[in-house]
C-alpha cells in the first residue's frame, strides 16, 4: 500500500514541466544578460562553449525586442538609484560588492558581476584598445625587455598641484579590490580628521584593465566621479589582470608580446584619462602575493605599470613592497615589530592587505597629502628597513 | 559557486534533471549527489576536495568503530579521538595564525619573543561547517541517536551535501542520514515550498542585503570617523538587517534547493528580531548552530544542572567559543562574550518574582523587544568591525551630532522592509503555498521566471559573497 500523497506536493513529472517552462521564459527575458554573463567568463573552455550558445540564443531572440526593454529598464533603475543617493553622501556610485576577500586568487579573475546578469552600465566612452571598436596597438616592451625592467624601491613625489577652489582638496581613491579591501578604509579613516581633504570613492572589487568587457573603467570612472575633478588620485589596481583576454576573436595568453602590447595601451589610455585635468596620480604597486604563480604575474603587471606610469609626467609609480614585503621583498602575512608585537598585515587570502597592512604606508601618503602645495618636493618617506624589490 | 549566480542555476538545474530519474537506483542516486557535491566544492578550489573527503571518511570510520564497540570506555575513547582530530583540523586551518600571534603577544610580557616568519594556512571554504557536521556524526552515533549502522557513502554525503556544505544549516546526522536510506519519493516533492524559499532567499540576499551593504553599511564601517551619529546609528541598524537577510537568505535557498531534491533541512531562522529575551533570540537565530552548541557543548559542560553560577559559567564558555567559531579574532570573542553576558543577566533577571508578572504584559513585550534588538545591534558592531578600536570608534560616533548623509529613501525603505518582514504572519506563507498548488506547472514556471527576472533587475550589479562564507 502506498502512502497518501501530501496535498502540497508535486510529482517529478510536474517539476520537470515547471522547470522546462521556467528555462524557456527566463531565456526569453534574459538572453541579453546570459550573453553578457558568457562574455565575462574567464577565458577558457567553459567560455568557448557558453559564448556561442549565448550568442546564438541572443541573436535569435533579439527581434522580439525584450532585451532592449530590459536594457532600458536597467538604465532607468540605475538612474533612479543615483538620484536617490543623498546629495551630501561622501561617496559616488562606486560599489564594493566583493569586499570579503576571495580565498582563491583565480576566483578574483571572475568579477562578482559575472555572478548575476546585470551589466555595469550603458554609458558610452572611448573604447579601450583591443576591443571590437579599437585596433590592437604596437608594444614598446616585449617579454624579454619586461623581465629586464628593474622596479625602483622609492619614488620622489612632486609638489601637490594647486587647488581648484577654496574648498577641500579632492582626493580620488581608484582601483579594484586592492583599493577597496584594506587600503581605502585606512585612507578614508586617515582623511576623516582633515577637513581640507575630501575623498572620492571610485573603486570596485572584481575589476581590472585587462577585461573591459567585464568592467570598462573608461566608461565607469567618469560615472563614479559624477563630474567632480580630483586633484590627487591614488590608484591600486591590477590584482585581477593576470589573465588572458580575447582581441578580435583571438585569445591572447597572459604575458605574450601581443598581450603586453594591448595591456600597455589600455593602461596608458586609462592613465591619460586620469591625468587629463592635471591631477597627480600615485600608482601603488601590487604587493607580493602568497601564491607563487599569482606573485609572478603581479610582478609582470608591476613592470608594465611602472613602464607606462614613468612616461606620464603627472603620474608616479610607488612601490609598496618595502613596506609590506619581507626583507627579501617576498610575501609576508604578519609583521613583527622591534618589540616583538605581531600584526596581521595581509588578509587570509594571501592577496589583499589588511587594515594594519595598509596602515604601514598610508601615514606616508597622508603626510604627503597634508603637506603644503608649495614645497619643491615631498619625498615619499622611506620605510625604516628598505628592502630589495624583486 | 555562489547561489545567486548563473553558474549555480545551471549546475542545479542539471543536478535536478539527473537526480530524479536516478531515484530508482538508490546507490547511483546518492553516489551522483556526492559527486556533484564535490564538483560544487571544487569550483572554489579543487585542492581542498581531498580534505573534505578525508575528514568525512575519517568521521564515518570512527562512527563505525563507536557503533561496533560494546564497551562504554572504548566507545568514549573513539569519540574523544574523533572529536580531537576533527577539532585539530579546524584549529590548524582556522586558528594557527591567531594562536601564534597571541602567543608571541603573551611572550612579550615575559621577555623578548623570537623573530618568526609566521604564515597561516589558506582557510578552506566552509571548514567550520563541515567539521561540525563530522562532529555531529560522532556525537549522534555515540549517544545512539542514530540507530542505523553508519555506511561510509552516507557519511560522505552527509558531510558534503552541497546545499548545506558552505554555510549550513548544520544538519544533525540523526536527522539527515536516515533520509539517505531510501530514495526521495518522486511523487511527493514540495515544489512550491522549495521555489518560494528560493525566491524569498534571493530577495533577501540580492535586493535587501546587497543594497544595504553597498549603500550604507560598507561605507560607514570603512571610516566611521567621517560620519556623525545619525549615519552611524542607521548603519548599525542596517548591518543588523543586512546580516539577517544575508544569512537567512542563504539558508532559505539551501533549504529550498534541498526540498526540490527531496530532502528536508531544519529551519535555521525564525524571525529573530521579534525575540523578547536573549534565550528567545538564540532559539530563533542560527538555530542549527545554537542547538548544536547547546547539545554538544553546553550540556556536556553540565548545562543548568549545577546552580546559578555554574550555569552562568557554562553559558559564558559556550558563547565565547561560539564567538570564536565565527572567526579567529578577538572581536568575535567579544561578540560571543556579550551574548553570554546577556544570557546570564536575563537568567538572573527572569528569576525575580515580580518579573514573571511583568513579562506577560503586551507593553513589556514590546519594550523588551526594543531593548533586546539594541543589545543585539551593539554586539553586531563588534562582529562587523575589523578591529576592537574600529568598534569603539563606531560607538564614539553615536554622540556626534550631524546630518544624515549616507542613506536615501530607498535604503531606509529596504531597512524597514527587512525588519517588517520579521512580523509577517506565517499564515501568509502557507496561504501563498496553497494558492500556488492550484496553478498549473507551466503557470508556476512562468511566474518563477518572471520573479527571478524582476529580482535581477532590482538588485545591484554584482553579487557579494555571503557573509557566512568566511566562517
Amino acid at each position: 500500500m502506498t502512502e497518501p500523497r501530501h496535498p502540497l506536493t508535486d510529482s517529478s513529472r510536474s517539476l520537470g514541466w515547471l522547470l522546462s517552462v521556467f528555462v524557456l521564459v527566463i531565456a526569453l527575458f534574459e538572453s541579453g544578460g546570459l550573453r553578457v554573463w558568457a562574455q565575462r567568463l574567464e577565458i577558457g573552455p567553459w567560455r568557448s562553449i557558453a559564448l556561442p550558445v549565448a550568442d546564438t540564443l541572443h541573436a535569435s531572440l533579439a527581434p522580439l525586442g525584450i532585451d532592449g526593454l530590459r536594457q532600458r529598464t536597467l538604465a532607468n533603475l540605475q538612474k533612479l538609484r543615483r538620484n536617490d543617493a543623498p546629495a551630501t553622501a561622501p561617496t559616488t556610485v562606486a560599489a564594493t560588492c566583493a569586499a570579503t576577500p576571495s580565498a582563491n586568487p583565480w576566483t578574483l579573475i571572475t568579477p562578482p558581476a559575472s555572478s548575476f546578469l546585470t551589466p555595469f552600465s550603458a554609458h558610452t566612452a572611448t573604447p579601450m584598445p583591443g576591443t571590437a571598436s579599437a585596433p590592437a596597438p604596437a608594444s614598446s616592451i616585449d617579454t624579454s625587455a619586461l623581465s629586464a625592467i628593474t622596479l625602483p624601491l622609492t619614488t620622489e613625489l612632486p609638489p601637490l598641484p594647486a587647488k581648484h577652489s577654496d574648498g577641500p582638496r579632492l582626493v580620488a581613491l581608484v582601483g579594484d579590490s586592492m583599493m577597496s579591501v584594506g587600503l581605502s578604509a585606512t585612507l578614508l579613516r586617515g582623511m576623516a580628521g582633515h577637513p581640507e581633504l575630501k575623498p572620492l570613492r571610485a573603486f570596485r572589487s572584481g575589476t581590472g584593465l585587462s577585461r573591459p568587457e567585464v568592467f570598462d573603467w573608461m566608461h565607469e570612472y567618469p560615472v563614479m566621479l559624477d563630474g567632480q575633478r580630483p586633484e590627487v588620485i591614488i590608484v591600486a589596481i591590477g590584482a585581477n589582470d593576470g589573465q588572458g583576454f580575447v582581441v578580435d576573436g583571438k585569445v591572447l595568453a597572459f604575458g605574450t608580446d601581443e598581450w603586453i602590447a594591448v595591456y600597455e595601451a589600455r593602461l596608458t589610455q586609462f592613465l591619460d584619462m586620469l591625468t587629463r585635468d592635471g591631477a597627480r596620480v600615485i600608482w601603488a604597486s601590487m604587493p607580493p602575493m602568497r601564491n607563487a604563480k599569482h606573485n609572478q604575474r603581479m610582478l609582470d603587471i608591476n613592470r608594465i605599470a611602472y613602464q607606462v606610469v614613468s612616461q606620464n609626467p603627472h603620474a608616479y609609480w610607488w612601490n609598496i613592497t618595502p613596506y609590506v614585503g619581507d626583507p627579501d621583498g617576498q610575501f609576508r602575512e604578519f609583521a613583527q615589530e622591534q618589540d616583538g608585537s605581531v600584526t596581521r598585515i595581509r588578509a587570509t587570502d594571501g592577496i589583499h592587505l589588511s587594515d594594519q597592512g595598509a596602515a604601514l604606508f598610508t601615514p606616508t601618503l597622508l603626510h604627503w597629502l597634508e603637506s603644503s602645495a608649495e614645497p619643491a618636493s615631498a619625498d615619499i618617506h622611506r620605510p625604516s628597513n628598505p628592502v630589495a624589490s624583486p | 559557486m555562489l547561489f545567486p549566480t548563473v553558474e549555480y542555476a545551471l549546475f542545479f538545474l542539471l543536478t535536478l534533471g539527473i537526480a530524479w530519474p536516478l531515484t530508482r537506483w538508490l546507490a547511483w542516486h546518492n553516489g551522483f549527489l556526492l559527486l556533484v557535491s564535490y564538483v560544487f566544492y571544487g569550483f572554489w578550489n579543487w585542492a581542498y576536495v581531498p580534505l573534505l573527503f578525508g575528514i568525512s571518511l575519517f568521521a564515518g570510520l570512527v562512527a563505525q568503530r563507536i557503533q561496533r564497540s560494546t564497551q562504554a570506555v572504548v566507545r568514549k575513547a573513539w569519540l574523544v579521538f574523533g572529536v580531537i582530530v576533527c577539532l585539530a583540523v579546524l584549529v590548524y586551518y582556522k586558528y594557527t595564525g591567531f594562536l601564534l600571534q597571541n602567543l608571541l603577544e603573551l611572550w612579550r610580557h615575559v621577555g623578548k619573543p623570537p623573530a618568526l616568519q609566521l604564515e597561516s594556512p589558506l582557510l578552506p571554504l566552509g571548514i567550520s561547517f563541515f567539521v561540525f557536521h563530522a562532529i555531529s556524526l560522532l556525537g549522534d552515533v555515540y549517544r545512539e541517536k542514530l540507530k542505523e549502522p553508519v555506511r561510509i557513502p552516507d557519511a560522505l554525503l552527509y558531510v558534503a551535501f552541497f546545499p548545506q556544505l558552505i554555510a549550513g544549516p548544520i544538519l544533525r546526522a540523526s536527522d539527515f542520514i536516515p533520509q539517505l536510506a531510501k530514495s526521495p519519493d518522486p511523487q511527493a516533492i514540495f515544489v512550491n515550498r522549495g521555489l518560494m524559499l528560493i525566491v524569498i532567499g534571493l530577495v533577501k540576499k540580492v535586493i535587501i542585503s546587497n543594497q544595504l551593504a553597498v549603500a550604507l553599511v560598507d561605507p560607514a564601517f570603512a571610516a566611521p570617523q567621517a560620519l556623525a551619529g545619525p549615519d552611524m546609528l542607521l548603519a548599525v541598524y542596517g548591518y543588523a538587517v543586512q546580516i539577517y537577510c544575508d544569512f537567512s537568505g542563504y539558508t532559505d535557498i539551501a533549504i529550498g534547493c534541498a526540498l526540490l531534491l527531496g530532502y528536508r533541512f531544519p529551519d535555521n531562522f525564525n524571525r529573530p528580531y521579534t525575540a523578547t529575551d536573549p534565550q528567545d533570540f538564540w532559539r530563533r537565530w542560527h538555530i542549527s548552530l545554537s542547538s548544536w552548541l547547546r547539545d554538544y557543548l553546553y550540556i556536556p559542560l553540565g548545562g543548568s544542572h549545577g546552580g546559578r553560577w555554574f550555569t552562568s559559567r557554562n553559558l559564558m564558555i559556550t558563547m565565547l567559543l561560539g564567538g570564536l567559531w565565527h572567526g579567529a579574532s578577538w572581536t568575535f570573542v567579544i561578540w560571543g562574550g556579550l551574548h553570554g553576558g546577556y544570557l546570564m543577566v536575563h537568567r538572573l533577571w527572569a528569576a525575580l518574582p515580580w518579573f514573571t508578572r511583568l513579562r506577560t504584559s503586551i507593553a513589556w513585550r514590546w519594550i523588551a523587544r526594543l531593548l533586546l534588538f539594541h543589545a543585539v545591534c551593539a554586539a553586531w558592531v563588534f562582529f562587523r568591525a575589523p578591529s576592537l578600536q574600529q568598534a569603539l570608534d563606531v560607538f564614539a560616533r553615536f554622540s556626534v551630532s550631524g546630518p544624515l548623509t549616507l542613506a536615501g529613501g530607498s535604503v531606509v525603505a529596504l531597512l524597514l522592509l527587512g525588519l517588517a518582514g520579521q512580523y509577517a504572519p506565517a499564515r501568509w506563507h502557507d496561504a501563498l503555498e496553497r494558492e500556488f498548488c492550484r496553478w498549473s506547472a507551466p503557470m508556476r514556471g512562468t511566474a518563477f521566471a518572471t520573479v527571478l527576472f524582476a529580482i535581477e533587475l532590482l538588485g545591484p550589479s554584482g553579487v557579494a559573497p555571503f557573509i557566512y562564507f568566511q566562517f
